[in-house]
C-alpha cells in the first residue's frame, strides 16, 4: 500500500509535535555518560554500548541541544568509524563486531524530557496496563537502558477520528483529523510544562512532510538522505506549500481518583488536537 | 364614502422611517420573533430529550445501551464514570435554554441579533468525571476511552454502584462514536439564523 493522507499526516504531526516541545518548551537535558556493552538478539554480527536514556535529540535545530559526541579510547569518534552507528531512538551506540567488548566508550547527547510514541492502544491500555520503565534523570544507578521498550515520562500519539466536511466549489473539503496525547510525567512541573506548551499551540500550523521524510531509518540512525544532518526547520520549509492547521487543542489532567489505577507513581495529562486541512480527497 | 388621497414617494418614506419608532411595532416585533424562537427551541429541545444519548444517561447507573455505543455492553452513564446521584444533562438542558434577542432600528429597518451558547460552550458545561478538560458530550460524537469504567467498580467506593471490578481487560471492543449535540445544533442554528433573516410583515 502506498502511503496515504493519514500517513503523512501522522508523520508530519509526530515530527511537528517533537520540534514544538523541544524548542519552545526546551524539555530536553543534556548528558554525558559512560556507555555499557550489552547483547542484543536483533542486532546480528554488531557490538552494542547503550547509556542510560533514550530517545537522544537528533533535530539540529534545537538551540544549545547538544548533538550525540561518542568518545572511544583514543578520543571522539565520527560516524562510520568501526562501523558505528547512533541509534537515536534506544539511545545506543551499534559497532562492527571487532570492536572489543570491554572498550571504554562514552558519549555527550541530548535527551528529550517526553519520549514520544506514535501509539494504537487505547487510553485505557496505556493508563491502566501500561508497563512502563522510568527514563528516570535522578537517583538511579547508570546502567544502560534496555532497548525497544517504551519509557516514561513519555506522550503517546494516537489518531482519533477524520472526517471531510464540504469546504469549497471543485471538490475541495476540509479534512477534520482528532489527534489525541496522553502524557506521563514524573511530577506535576514536568506535567504543567507540557499542557501549558501545547494549549499555547492552538492555530499553529505544520507543514507535511511526506512519509519518506521521516528522519530515522531501521537503525535509529539519522538517514543517509540528510548528510548534514536532520533540521526539522530546513525540512519542513521544503514543504510549506503543504499546511496543516491545529484549528484547536483541550488539555486536561488526569483526575486525583485515578491514581489508584495507574500502577507507577506517574502524573497523566490529555491533549487533545483539531486538525484541519484544506485538500481534495476524491483527486 | 371613501375619500381618496395620493401617495406621494416622500410621504411612504417619512411613514417608513417613522415605523420602526413606533411602540406598537416594536412590541409586535419582540413578541413575533420571541416566539419564533421559542418554536425552534421546542425542537432543539424534543430532538435533544428523545435522543438514545440522552435517554440512556438519563436513565442513570441502571440504564441501558440504547445508544449502542457500547456495543449493548453496559451504559453511558457507567461507562463515563459519573457518580450515582449525577445529573449530567442538567447543565446541558440550562443552556440549550438560553438565549438573547437584540433589536437595532434603523431608520429603514430592524435589525434582530440572537445570541444561542455555541457548541463549543455546551461541549465545556459537560466535563468528564476523571479528566474535567474534556468533554463528554463531545467524546459522545469523537470517542471516549473507557477510563469511567474504572471509575465505577463495585465496592463500597463505587460511585454509580454498577462497575465490575477486574484486573483484565473489560471489553475488546471500542467505543462507538455518533452524532449527538453537533448535529442537533446544526439544525437549530439553522432555524436560528432564518428568524434573523426574517422578514418582518
Amino acid at each position: 500500500m502506498k502511503p496515504t493522507y493519514q500517513h503523512q499526516l501522522l508523520t508530519s504531526f509526530y515530527l511537528w509535535f517533537d520540534h514544538f516541545l523541544l524548542s519552545k518548551a526546551q524539555a530536553f537535558k543534556n548528558f554525558e555518560t559512560d556507555f555499557y556493552y550489552y547483547a542484543d538478539e536483533r542486532i546480528q554480527n554488531k557490538r552494542v554500548f547503550g547509556s542510560p536514556y533514550k530517545q537522544w535529540v537528533y533535530d539540529k535545530s534545537i538551540a544549545n541541544a547538544t548533538t550525540p559526541t561518542i568518545s572511544g579510547g583514543a578520543g571522539a569518534l565520527s560516524a562510520g568509524i568501526s562501523g558505528m552507528i547512533l541509534d537515536h531512538e534506544n539511545g545506543r551506540v551499534l559497532f562492527n563486531g571487532d570492536v572489543e567488548t570491554g572498550a571504554a566508550i562514552s558519549g555527550a547527547y541530548s535527551v528529550k524530557n517526553f519520549n514520544t510514541y506514535v501509539s494504537n492502544q487505547n487510553e485505557e491500555s496505556l493508563i491502566i496496563e501500561g508497563k512502563y520503565k522510568l527514563n528516570a534523570r535522578y537517583t538511579r544507578q547508570l546502567t544502560n537502558v534496555a532497548p525497544y521498550d517504551e519509557v516514561v515520562p513519555a506522550v503517546f500519539l494516537s489518531t482519533t477520528d477524520t472526517n471531510n466536511q464540504p469546504f469549497a466549489l471543485g471538490g475541495q473539503d476540509n479534512t477534520i483529523t482528532n489527534i489525541s496525547a496522553v502524557a506521563f510525567a514524573e511530577n506535576t512541573y514536568q506535567l504543567d510544562g507540557i499542557l501549558s506548551t501545547f494549549a499555547d499551540a492552538s492555530k499553529e500550523v505544520f507543514y507535511g512532510i511526506p512519509y519518506t521524510g521521516s528522519p530515522l531509518d531501521e537503525y535509529g540512525a539519522v538517514k543517509s538522505s540528510y548528510p548534514d544532518g536532520y533540521n526539522y526547520t530546513n525540512v519542513s520549509n521544503d514543504y510549506s506549500s503543504n499546511i496543516a492547521m491545529i484549528q484547536n487543542t483541550t488539555v486536561s489532567k488526569i483526575s486525583d481518583r485515578m491514581d489508584k489505577f495507574i500502577p507507577i507513581p506517574l502524573y497523566v495529562g490529555f491533549i487533545d488536537f483539531e486538525i484541519n486541512k484544506y485538500r481534495f480527497p476524491r483527486q | 364614502m371613501a375619500i381618496r388621497k395620493s401617495v406621494t414617494i416622500g410621504t411612504l418614506k417619512e411613514v417608513q422611517q417613522a415605523v420602526p419608532r413606533e411602540t406598537a411595532y416594536i412590541k409586535g416585533i419582540k413578541k413575533s420573533i420571541e416566539e419564533k424562537v421559542k418554536e425552534a427551541q421546542k425542537h432543539l429541545l424534543e430532538n435533544f430529550e428523545k435522543h438514545p444519548v440522552t435517554i440512556e444517561i438519563a436513565a442513570g447507573p441502571q440504564g441501558t445501551n440504547v445508544s449502542g455505543t457500547l456495543g449493548g455492553i453496559g451504559n453511558l452513564f457507567s461507562y463515563i464514570g459519573f457518580s450515582a446521584g449525577d445529573k449530567p444533562l442538567g447543565s446541558i438542558r440550562i443552556m440549550l435554554k438560553q438565549y438573547n434577542i437584540r433589536f437595532h432600528h434603523s431608520k429603514k429597518k430592524t435589525t434582530i441579533n440572537i445570541t444561542v451558547p455555541t457548541t463549543t460552550e455546551i461541549f465545556r458545561s459537560t466535563p468528564l468525571p476523571w479528566a474535567t478538560g474534556r468533554s463528554w458530550a463531545k467524546g459522545i460524537e469523537t470517542g471516549i476511552s473507557g477510563l469511567g469504567t474504572y471509575l465505577n467498580i463495585d465496592s463500597a467506593r463505587s460511585r454509580s454502584g454498577t462497575g465490575i471490578q477486574t484486573k483484565a481487560k473489560q471489553r475488546a471492543g471500542r467505543f462507538k462514536n455518533r452524532t449527538y449535540l453537533s448535529s442537533l445544533l446544526k439544525n437549530y442554528y439553522k432555524e436560528i439564523r432564518k428568524i434573523e433573516q426574517t422578514t418582518i410583515s
